[in-house]
């Protein structure tokens, strides 16, 4: 209950946050083809237990808390052999998430996204649509464009860096 | 590999890493935490373009919507029945040297269980569908409730669960609460006949026959969820709302969100949003005045500083004008008369204290004999009370209620009936007690005072804006629903 008159609607708090716990999910390792269905754990979660969510809690905190124990749940049950260092990297990752100084899953990140992203040149998002539309792997990736898998990598990882620094900086800006 | 190898591998398939290579990776990202957040921003970014391009991601609100469709119908509990045949079948197809030769026999049991597993999930299906489906527990019950099942009829306890086609019947002066697994809760109060069923799509509905009926109803995915009586027909998606059937008419109030009521007998519709009132009869269909409280077909005495105050006639059933200051006893008599006969007690009241503060005990307001009222609210300094006479011995019954802003106006509400005492301050629940015998057979007749005792000594100064007397117990629901039309009324 955010302002603690208005009842909360189950469907605007997926709606809202969805995009951001989705992402918060992945912060913590968990590959993406199974952070969409993490995510609808939560969701389910929500709704059994939609009464209990305290007031005074913003439903994006409450959201984080469920998806917290679900990951930790998702690892005990996907990993089997290297369970112990799966959990030691979410610990690390949520230490991370302390020390991040522009919270990536807070606010609205997809509508920032979608304005950073129409910024970036044609070879980039050319690089992008490849890895995420067509969801390719590096290796063929690289093939395509007359390159090595590991460049391509470097590559994604400095588009990315430049989306996140766009991110935080639009994000800071409305919040402004 | 290099650490940031590492880091750019990870990235491309987190679980692709060996287990040395995690180790490495761990080591790293604890030596330079500073690298852990870089590693955590790239995979929140990665997930967000994920969600962007990758096209089986786009419809992550309607792929909720069907998990929550599925677990309303209970697949959970068969989808981990078939799990383990699943993995077998997935693990089947995943070989990658297939046995030579299949033998045609089990082709042709193959061919053939292909046909029937369908046909017979079908015909299960169907049977499910119309079988009754236990849709909801019993949360609260006072009074004699009764479940009847054609022609079998038990007494309903807590605990218990509802089913589709059951129909619970309530004797006078009872009271239960049944609510379903996404928290819709249907309290129905009084002498009363409600059936509960479904439709197709397994949208909740409840017939009410004759009583009250406040509902406080989710979010429903299935469909909206139906009220229907002998006059009328609401139809609801998520809100609060209230229902009393009597034998002429059918009255709807609205606490909360949007309700369509409909007269069963024509097309016309009463499109009701919050704190909006209907009434259906056999004849029409119109809106309604909005009233405090709620439920006022249960109030034995009705004050509101702008009318005169009202108190129920015993002999009648209506409402009729009365006057604390001449009439006192009367009033006292007459409501005690209600409260005793259904063997409940409750009282809302609107008032704003004088600003000065008195260690003095003040009574607000007084109902039964001098020395040994039944009903007593006290304030002392900013401290508020209730003094309840006692059901057999002579020690009154005292429930603190905490302390009031001096100045403010302030909300309370307060009920006891046999096993339970609620206290309600500005919406907030400050007592609760349970398995305490009822006092009320022990109450005897005396005037009902505002603003002093009988003697009218422990003056209390300040305004009292409303009271209501109930002969129903008024839940924390109630008491906010109460609370919202006052204020609706009284911005």
């Amino acid at each position: 209950m955010t302002d603690g008159s208005q009842p909360l609607d189950y469907d605007d708090i997926v709606r809202d946050t969805s995009p951001n716990i989705r992402a918060y999910i992945a912060g913590m390792g968990v590959p993406r083809h199974d952070v969409d269905d993490v995510a609808q754990d939560v969701y389910v979660e929500l709704y059994r237990f939609f009464d209990r969510m305290p007031a005074e809690v913003q439903p994006r905190q409450w959201l984080k808390g469920i998806a917290r124990n679900l990951c930790l749940n998702y690892f005990r049950r996907n990993s089997r052999r290297s369970r112990l260092q799966r959990e030691a990297l979410v610990e690390i990752f949520l230490r991370a998430e302390q020390e991040e100084e522009a919270s990536l899953s807070e606010g609205p990140v997809r509508h920032a996204l979608d304005g950073c992203y129409e910024k970036l040149p044609q070879q980039s998002r050319k690089m992008l649509a490849l890895k995420y539309e067509q969801e390719l792997p590096s290796a063929t990736i690289a093939e395509k464009m007359k390159s090595t898998a590991e460049a391509i990598r470097v590559a994604l990882f400095r588009i990315r860096a430049s989306l996140k620094d766009c991110i935080a900086s639009t994000l800071a800006a409305e919040g402004s | 590999m290099t650490d940031q190898e590492l880091i750019h591998r990870f990235l491309e398939d987190p679980a692709g890493l060996a287990e040395a290579d995690l180790e490495q990776l761990i080591a790293h990202l604890r030596a330079e935490p500073a690298k852990a957040v870089e590693l955590r921003e790239q995979l929140i970014v990665d997930d967000l373009l994920g969600q962007k391009l990758a096209v089986d991601r786009k419809n992550f609100i309607i792929m909720v919507q069907q998990r929550l469709t599925d677990y309303e119908r209970g697949e959970e509990e068969v989808y981990n029945q078939v799990a383990d045949l699943r993995a077998i079948a997935e693990a089947e197809i995943e070989k990658k040297v297939r046995p030579p030769g299949i033998n045609p026999w089990i082709k042709f049991a193959g061919g053939i269980s292909l046909i029937v597993v369908p046909l017979l999930c079908f015909v299960v299906w169907r049977y499910q569908e119309s079988a009754p489906r236990a849709v909801a527990n019993v949360e609260e019950l006072s009074g004699q409730v009764v479940r009847l099942k054609g022609s079998t009829e038990e007494p309903l306890r807590v605990g218990q669960t509802v089913s589709t086609g059951d129909t619970i019947v309530a004797a006078p002066g009872s009271s239960v609460l049944w609510k379903y697994k996404d928290g819709t809760t249907v309290r129905i109060l009084g002498d009363s006949e409600t059936e509960l069923s479904a439709d197709a799509n397994l949208a909740k509905q409840v017939r009410l026959e004759r009583g009250e009926l406040v509902a406080s109803v989710a979010k429903q995915i299935r469909g909206a969820m139906v009220f229907t009586t002998p006059h009328a027909t609401a139809t609801v998606i998520g809100t609060e709302l209230r229902l009393v059937v009597v034998e002429a008419n059918t009255q709807l109030d609205v606490t909360e969100g949007k309700v369509d009521f409909q007269r069963n007998s024509s097309s016309q519709i009463l499109h009701l949003t919050a704190n909006e009132s209907g009434v259906a009869t056999a004849a029409n269909i119109q809106p309604n005045k909005a009233l405090w409280p709620v439920n006022r077909a249960s109030a034995a005495f009705l004050y509101e500083e702008v009318d005169k105050p009202l108190a129920r006639n015993p002999e009648s059933g209506n409402l009729r004008e009365t006057s604390l200051l001449d009439e006192a006893d009367e009033a006292g008599k007459d409501t005690l008369s209600f409260v005793k006969k259904s063997g409940e007690f409750a009282c809302d009241i609107v008032f704003t204290p004088e600003k000065t503060i008195s260690l003095q005990p003040a009574v607000l307001c007084s109902f039964g004999p001098y020395g040994n009222e039944n009903f007593l609210l006290i304030q002392r300094g900013k401290e508020l009370s209730v003094q309840l006479r006692g059901a057999s011995s002579s020690t009154p019954i005292v429930v603190e209620l905490g302390e009031i802003t001096l100045g403010s106006p302030h909300y309370v509400s307060f009920s006891c009936r046999d096993g339970a005492i609620v206290a309600v301050v500005d919406g907030v629940e400050v007592s609760a007690k349970e398995e305490m015998q009822s006092p009320i057979a022990g109450w005897e007749e005396g005037p009902l005072v505002l603003k002093a005792d009988a003697s009218g000594k422990r003056p209390w100064r300040g305004d009292i804006a409303a009271l209501a007397i109930f002969d129903q117990f008024v839940d924390k629901a109630l008491s906010d629903a109460n609370r919202l039309r006052y204020k609706q009324l009284h911005p």
